[in-house]
Formats: C-alpha cells, structure tokens, sequence
C-alpha cells in the first residue's frame, strides 16, 4: 500500500537522500496532486504532454538538489516552490523558442531557486566540460559517485550498482573519487570555475 | 610525494564529511594556512565534490524515468478518522446493535422461546378412562365447544377428592398457561406436583418449566431443565436440550 507523506515528511526524506528520497519520489511522481497540475497548467499554455513530463522531471530534480544542498528555506510550500520552478523553467523554454512570447506570465518568487539565463549558459558549458571528464571514470564510477551525492548509503550503493560487500563499494567509491579528482586537477580552469 | 597525498586524502576527506574531533579540526584548518600543497589538494577536492553534485542531476532523472515506468499501487481508500468518520461509524454500530438486540428480543425473548417449545396437550386422551358425567367431563365437553371459561370454571369446582383432581389440576394448568397467566400456571403445575401422581410427573417437570419461562424465572427454569436431563428416558429430555441451548443462546444477550 501507499505511503502518504506530508510535506515536512518529504523534505526530511529528500535531505535523508537513498531510498527515503525514492519513496518520495515515487509518492510525488504517482500519488500526489503535484504532476497532474503542472501537466496541466503546461498543456494549457501550449506545451504538448511530453514538454510538460520533461519539464515536471526536471522540477523535481531541481527541486531535491536545492532541498539537499540547503537552499530551500521553507519560505513557501513545496508544492508552491516545485510549481513555480516548472513554471519558470516552460517559459524560459518556450520564450527561448519565441514561439509563445504572448502567453509570458509573472510569477511571484519567493524562493532563491533559478538562474539567469547567461548563468544557466555557463552552467551548461560546464556540464558538458564534466560530461566529458566522467565519461573517462566510466559509468560505474558516475553511479557510485552519483548515489553516493544523493546520500545513498554504502549499503543501497552496493544493491544498485550489484558489488558483493559495502567494504568494496566503499573501496570502489574512493578510487572513483580520486581518478575524478586527478582528471579535474589537469584543468586548473574548472576548478577555479566550480570553485566560484 | 604520493604518500603525503594520500594522506591529505584522508585528512580532507575526515575534515569535509565532519568525522574530525575538534583538535583534528583546528590542526587540519591551521595546515591548510600553512601548507600549499594541501590547499591545492583541498581546492581539488572540494572542485570533484562540487562536479559530482552537478550530475547528480542525471541520476535523479534517470530515477524518475524509472519510476515512471512502474505502475501505481492502486489507491486503498484509508477513511480519514474525522469526526464525520467517527460518528457514522456509531451510527452504523449502533444501527447493528438495534438490529441485533431487536432480532434477539424477537426471536429468543422468553415469550418467543415459549411459543417454540409449548404444544398444546390433546383435551381427548386426557378424557379417555375418565368418568363421564363428572364435572371434569363437563369441563372438557365445554372445551371441545370452544368455552374457555366455563371450562375453567368447572375445573375449579373439582374437588380434592374427586378422582378427576389430578387431571382437572393438569387441564387447568395449561388453559392457564395459553390464558398467558402465568403465575397462576406455576401454582397449578406445583399443586399437581405436590400429588406425586406418577401419571403427570414428567409433564409436570417439561410444563412446570415452561410456566417458569412464561413468568421469566429463569433460574426456575434451569432448575426443571436440569431435573429432565439427569433423565435420559424422559421423554422431553430432547425438548430440554433444546430449550437450555436457546436459553444460552448469543442471541439472549441482546
């Protein structure tokens, strides 16, 4: 059956990260009223049904990195802040694309959540600079690193990603680290970008 | 060189994940004044944890792709216990206790157990060897037309020497108990029961009780239940069981 969660109780579950953070996921994903608003307040305003899923995941995703990075400071709902950044995030879209500048709309912020967009610019250049650092520590490294970020523990670690003891996961994750580690060091740039 | 790295490795990664004891803490961040290779090894450090936080992007959507997939557990209706819920939820036991107590009272009350179990004796076998002419043979003769209490009134008018006594008590006894008087019902049966004529004696014991019951002395009844079971031969010893299971009967309760 179910879980139903408050929102205190999601917040606590996506700061916990590993399988809390799932099980929210989930909840939000196929039991709450979240997604079925924002579909539709996106198909309303032109986006087609698969505008509006990318846009919706890519609110969560957003939304649990600024849960667990702290910058979510409780000011409005979660409801309202994962609204508003779905918002922000189809007009940025379609304004980009020029084909429903009329339809711009003013959305209140209460939360420090969005970037500009030559901020998101940099940020998608960086990315790809990274993309192309991890895909030289290979896939398995990327999961280990990426549950490992998302607060995963050694022992859901090793379920996912099949190793035979947490010992080795960790072990695994240490080198994973260290070869990231190394390959940013060859580019000062980045890490004084990253860095700020 | 390598060793000294490893070992900043470890000292970095202790101070970041905060598993440094307070004078560990205090020695690693006066190093990193100090010394410039650990600087460019936590900046290094601190860079890989910062990229690793940025693609954790793609592993949350990777996961929500997932669970998009899955289908959703359908939705076990769970009544919020509010105090709509709580209300309709007594009204809905009480209803269910009405009901109970209503069928209880109809079905298993003692006037209701009575009419189960009472069969009215035939007045014509009663006659048989008795004496015709006689003031119990007028008595049945009124019966037989229907005339209750002229019947009853005749029987009354047997006496205690008449051979007829007994058999008048026992007559009276039952047009007593289908008047519905039954207290009166008792006194008779207990009168033919103090006659210890061994004609009456089982019929006294099954009828003695269900007088008991019409007057709701159950305890009464209990007692002539018990005194017809230590009889197997008694021929309303079924009749007794059956009365004692319906007396104990959950039904009873409401």
């Amino acid at each position: 059956m179910k879980r139903v969660f408050t929102e205190e109780e999601m917040i606590r579950g996506i700061q916990k990260g590993g399988s809390a953070l799932e099980e929210v996921l989930v909840f939000i994903y196929h039991y709450s009223p979240y997604r079925q608003s924002i579909l539709q307040f996106i198909q309303k305003r032109m986006g087609s049904r698969e505008d509006a899923e990318d846009i919706f995941q890519e609110g969560i995703s957003r939304m649990v990195i600024s849960i667990q990075k702290g910058k979510f400071e409780g000011k409005s709902t979660l409801r309202t802040y994962l609204t508003t950044i779905c918002k922000n995030l189809w007009f940025t879209q379609y304004t980009r694309s020029n084909r429903y500048a009329n339809i711009i709309e003013q959305i209140p912020v209460e939360e420090k959540f969005e970037m500009g967009p030559d901020e998101e610019l940099l940020l998608k250049e960086r990315s790809e600079g990274l993309q192309k650092i991890l895909a030289q520590v290979g896939e398995k490294c990327k999961k280990i690193l990426s549950l490992w970020a998302l607060h995963y523990s050694m022992r859901e670690i090793t379920q996912e990603v099949g190793y035979k003891s947490e010992g080795m996961t960790r072990k695994k994750k240490h080198q994973c680290f260290k070869a990231l580690m190394n390959k940013i060091k060859e580019q000062p740039d980045l890490i004084k970008e990253l860095l700020g | 060189m390598l060793m000294s790295k490893e070992i900043y490795f470890d000292r970095i990664e202790s101070y970041v994940e905060g598993t440094n004891s307070a004078e560990e803490k205090r020695e690693f961040e006066n190093d990193l004044e100090e010394n410039p290779d650990l600087q460019e090894e936590y900046q290094a450090y601190l860079a890989t944890k910062k990229a690793i936080d940025e693609f954790v992007k793609e592993e949350i959507l990777a996961k929500l792709d997932e669970i998009a997939q899955r289908k959703p557990v359908p939705e076990v209706k769970v009544l919020g216990l509010t105090r709509r819920t709580w209300a309709m939820a007594a009204g809905v036991l009480i209803l269910i206790g009405a009901l109970m107590f209503l069928y209880g009272h109809q079905e298993y009350s003692d006037d209701r157990l009575f009419a189960k179990q009472y069969e009215r004796p035939s007045w014509d076998s009663n006659r048989g060897d008795q004496p015709t002419n006689s003031t119990y043979d007028k008595a049945i003769s009124s019966l037989q037309n229907n005339e209750v209490e002229e019947a009853a009134d005749q029987l009354s008018k047997v006496g205690r020497d008449d051979e007829a006594y007994n058999v008048a008590l026992y007559v009276m006894a039952h047009l007593q108990l289908q008047a519905d008087a039954g207290e009166e019902a008792v006194e008779t049966f207990n009168a033919l029961k103090q006659q210890n004529d061994k004609r009456y004696q089982e019929n006294v014991d099954w009828f003695l009780a269900l007088a008991y019951l019409k007057v709701g002395e159950e305890s009464m009844v209990d007692q002539q239940i018990n005194t017809i079971l230590q009889n197997e031969q008694h021929p309303y010893y079924q009749d007794a069981l059956t009365l004692r299971s319906r007396l104990q009967s959950f039904w009873r309760r409401f």
